[in-house]
């Protein structure tokens, strides 16, 4: 059996970097269960080494998810060894997690990081002292050597036998109470499976997520534990939690000035940080190099790069492949039936979608680089205080800039938002900010009826996404989800270069996720699409679409769609297939137009007026998200009734705000 | 005196903070216990929330919560 390694450390210490540089491309996502956090694990190549990548946290004291995920992991995975990020840029901090891993007595090596950081602003670490303080192994990189990780492969987890000494940093009154309830544990002889003294600790500290995971625990020891943090906290006047922090802080500020040899006083000079944020976080200019790097992001990936890779796919699409499969056809003396079935329906279908991966792509490496490089964090900062108008925190708009991308991983990053209230309201706000598969309907639509003007009209749509996110939240936070939004704290922290290689595996993730959806559910969508929209209920092929089941179909919820100025049947079919994915929405109206992407525009000029046009792109920019993002809504609001609500708020403010565009511009045309 | 008496680049050392349990525990997990030097870096652009730095490390912070920290 190999064995497992589970990486722990501060947000921002290089977690996510350490772990792609062990495992390389041999990692895989999932989630842990019960909730949707990322779970990521991988393999260190060519060995039997397992990683766990836990969620960032500061401390293990149980109140967050990602806290509980990681300790709740610690006490009942037990991994083999634990190997603990530490920013050497930010000691005193990152070791308060340390010691606390320490305090568990559980193998645990140092992976010491940003040595590059330190030693650029002329400082260094007494890695000896260090070791001698805590008594583990240390391994130390930096950006430019990553040599020390090899060792990981058959590295020796010491048992911490050395010179540190657990708890001896706590005043004698707490030493005392964990010595008397963890010898009462003792006695009782209870199997828990973990270390007595940590368990005290824990009871001591009323942990209550610690104290759920060992129900059978005697209620004796609880009640002893219940009278000594009483008696505790009457004689210090302070809450027991408050004294640990407090007294592990002091230990670890003499130990920070042991350890770094800081000669010239560097470490109070101004960083590279702090001249950067007198700028990007300036009283006057940081607004418009905010707007300014956005509208960049945006006129990139839509305009610059995107035309240019949409061009190019296009024709790679609808002349190379689908010319070579014509070829291929015929050479075989396939019928005209399996020539539609493969050109009409196939590459018509799936090849919609393709050609627009590359630029979901771009729109997912700015993603990337603005999450790395420290820059949406000061965004949060700089937003709070208007989205504390509208009833939020400025921690919601990470969750909303990462759903531009998707969805998905949206919803997944509320968990950084404490307040039970914020998160809800966020998970429920952030479909409405378009994602990346919703970009190519815009595209399609605004080039057919809109030419010159249609990079506006695409631009507008995002705006409208935001505009309606953020009264949505104004409204349901005075109807709905009442109360105050949480006191906005957060960690500004150093920017910092973002790691090519970390960039170009988070790219090909979400290009993944978008192929294999291609090759599957779409495939199988423009397959029987293709097939329903040929044959009648009698199974006899028809030769006009309009006779066809799904013409039958399309046509039974197509009025409802009438005041909206869209209720022929094809858009009526390509707005339900568009839960199964929301790019399907260009394949379905491809397929069922029966030509392929370039044709396509002149087919849908037949159908819509550029009023209706713009009517249906709001309706599937403010409807509710595709099934993938229902579920994980489901999974994070964790109640079918608030999920139910979302849905019909998302889907019911559409259908207003779609109507009334188009009836009022009815009216001026 | 809090930290919002501080001016722009000034620096003060903490005596307590007057907050609730969870949101106490939370900042001094993060370092920002009693005895701590903390500078009063910037404030946002908008006028809050305001930006930190304790234990050299920038942290932002509302200034409804700045107010509650006491310095000595
Ligand atoms: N200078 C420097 N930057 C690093 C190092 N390791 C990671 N980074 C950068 O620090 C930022 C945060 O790293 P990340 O791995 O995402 O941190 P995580 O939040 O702990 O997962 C990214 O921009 C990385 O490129 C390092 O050793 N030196
Ligand atoms: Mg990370």
């Amino acid at each position: 059996m190999g064995k497992t390694y589970a990486l722990t450390g501060n947000p921002n210490s290089g977690k996510t970097t350490i772990f792609n540089e062990l495992t390389g491309s041999a990692q895989y996502v999932g989630n842990w269960s019960g909730v949707t956090v990322e779970k990521k694990e991988g393999k260190i190549k060519n060995t039997d080494v397992h990683i766990v990548d836990l969620p960032g946290i500061y401390s293990m004291s149980s109140s967050s998810i990602d806290e509980i995920i990681a300790l709740n992991y610690i006490i009942k995975d037990k991994p083999d060894g634990i190997l603990n990020v530490v920013s050497a840029s930010n000691l005193e901090r990152n070791l308060y997690l340390t010691i606390q891993l320490l305090e568990m007595k559980v193998p645990v090596v140092i992976i010491l990081n940003m040595m590059d950081e330190v030693r650029r602003r002329n400082m260094d670490i007494d890695f000896d002292e260090l070791k001698n303080i805590l008594g583990t192994k240390i391994l130390s990189t930096g950006s430019n050597d990553r040599s020390q990780l090899k060792e990981i492969k058959h590295i020796i987890f010491e048992d911490n036998k050395s010179s540190f000494e657990r708890f001896s940093y706590f005043s004698i009154d707490i030493i005392k109470a964990i010595d008397k309830i963890s010898s009462i544990i003792l006695e009782a002889d209870q199997n828990l499976g973990v270390d007595e003294k940590w368990l005290a600790l824990k009871i001591l500290e009323d942990d209550q997520e610690v104290l759920n995971e060992f129900k059978n625990i005697n209620p004796n020891i609880l009640e002893e534990g219940k009278n000594t943090r009483k008696e505790l906290e009457t004689k210090n006047n302070e809450d027991i939690k408050h004294l640990l922090a407090k007294q592990r802080y002091a230990f670890l500020s003499l130990a920070a000035k042991k350890v770094i040899k800081d000669a010239q006083g560097n470490l109070e000079k101004e960083s590279f940080t702090e001249k950067l944020d007198k700028y990007l976080t300036h009283r006057i200019l940081s607004i418009p190099i905010f707007l300014g790097i956005m509208w960049l992001i945006y006129y990139i990936t839509i305009t610059g790069l995107g035309d240019a890779t949409i061009g190019f796919m296009e024709w790679l699409i609808g002349d190379v492949i689908t010319e070579l499969a014509q070829f291929g056809l015929s050479a075989i003396g396939a019928s005209n039936m399996v020539e539609s079935l493969v050109v009409d329906g196939i590459i018509g279908g799936v090849g919609a979608v393709l050609v627009f991966v590359p630029q979901i792509m771009i729109l997912f490496f700015f993603i990337s680089i603005l999450e790395d490089s420290g820059y949406m964090a000061r965004i949060a900062f700089m937003m709070d205080r208007i989205f504390k108008k509208f009833g939020l925190s400025g921690k919601s708009i990470i969750p909303m800039l990462v759903g531009s991308g998707c969805s998905v991983p949206g919803i997944m990053a509320t968990r950084t938002l404490e307040n039970e209230r914020d998160r809800k309201l966020t998970i429920i706000l952030t479909p409405f900010i378009s994602c990346g598969a919703k970009m190519p309907v815009y595209l399609l639509f605004a080039t057919a009826f809109f030419e010159s003007n249609s990079h506006w009209v695409v631009f507008s749509l995002y705006v409208l996404g935001i505009i309606v996110a953020m009264a949505s939240g104004m409204l349901l936070s005075k109807l709905r989800y009442k109360g105050e939004s949480s006191d906005f704290f957060m960690e500004l922290p150093p920017y910092r270069l973002p790691v090519i290689k970390s960039v170009a595996i988070h790219m090909w993730d979400k290009a993944k996720d978008f192929l294999v959806r291609a090759g599957t559910v779409i495939f199988a969508a423009s397959v029987i699409l293709w097939f329903a929209q040929s044959f009648d209920f009698g199974f006899s092929k028809v030769t006009d679409p309009s006779q066809s089941i799904l013409a039958i179909l399309g046509k039974m919820i197509a009025p409802i769609f009438e005041p909206l100025g869209f209720g022929d049947w094809i858009t009526s079919v390509a707005f339900i297939t568009g839960f199964a994915a929301k790019e399907i929405v260009i394949s379905t109206l491809s397929v069922l137009h029966g030509v392929s992407e370039g044709a396509l525009v002149t087919s849908l000029r037949g159908v819509y007026s550029p009023l209706s046009a713009y009517s249906f792109m709001v309706f599937i920019l403010l409807a509710s998200p595709c099934f993938a993002a229902i579920s994980v809504m489901k999974k994070e609001l964790n109640s079918w009734r608030e999920t139910g609500f979302a849905i019909l708020y998302q889907t019911g403010t559409a259908y207003l705000i779609s109507m009334t565009i188009y009836q009022i511009g009815n009216l001026i045309y | 005196m809090t930290i919002i008496d501080l001016k722009p680049g000034q620096s003060g050392e903490i005596f307590q903070l007057d907050l609730d349990g969870k949101l106490k525990s939370r900042l001094m997990e993060m370092g920002m216990t009693p005895g701590t030097s903390v500078k009063f870096v910037r404030t946002a652009p908008l006028g809050d929330p305001i930006n930190i730095k304790v234990r050299g490390f920038n942290l932002g912070i509302r200034r409804s919560v700045a107010q509650n920290i006491i310095l000595k």
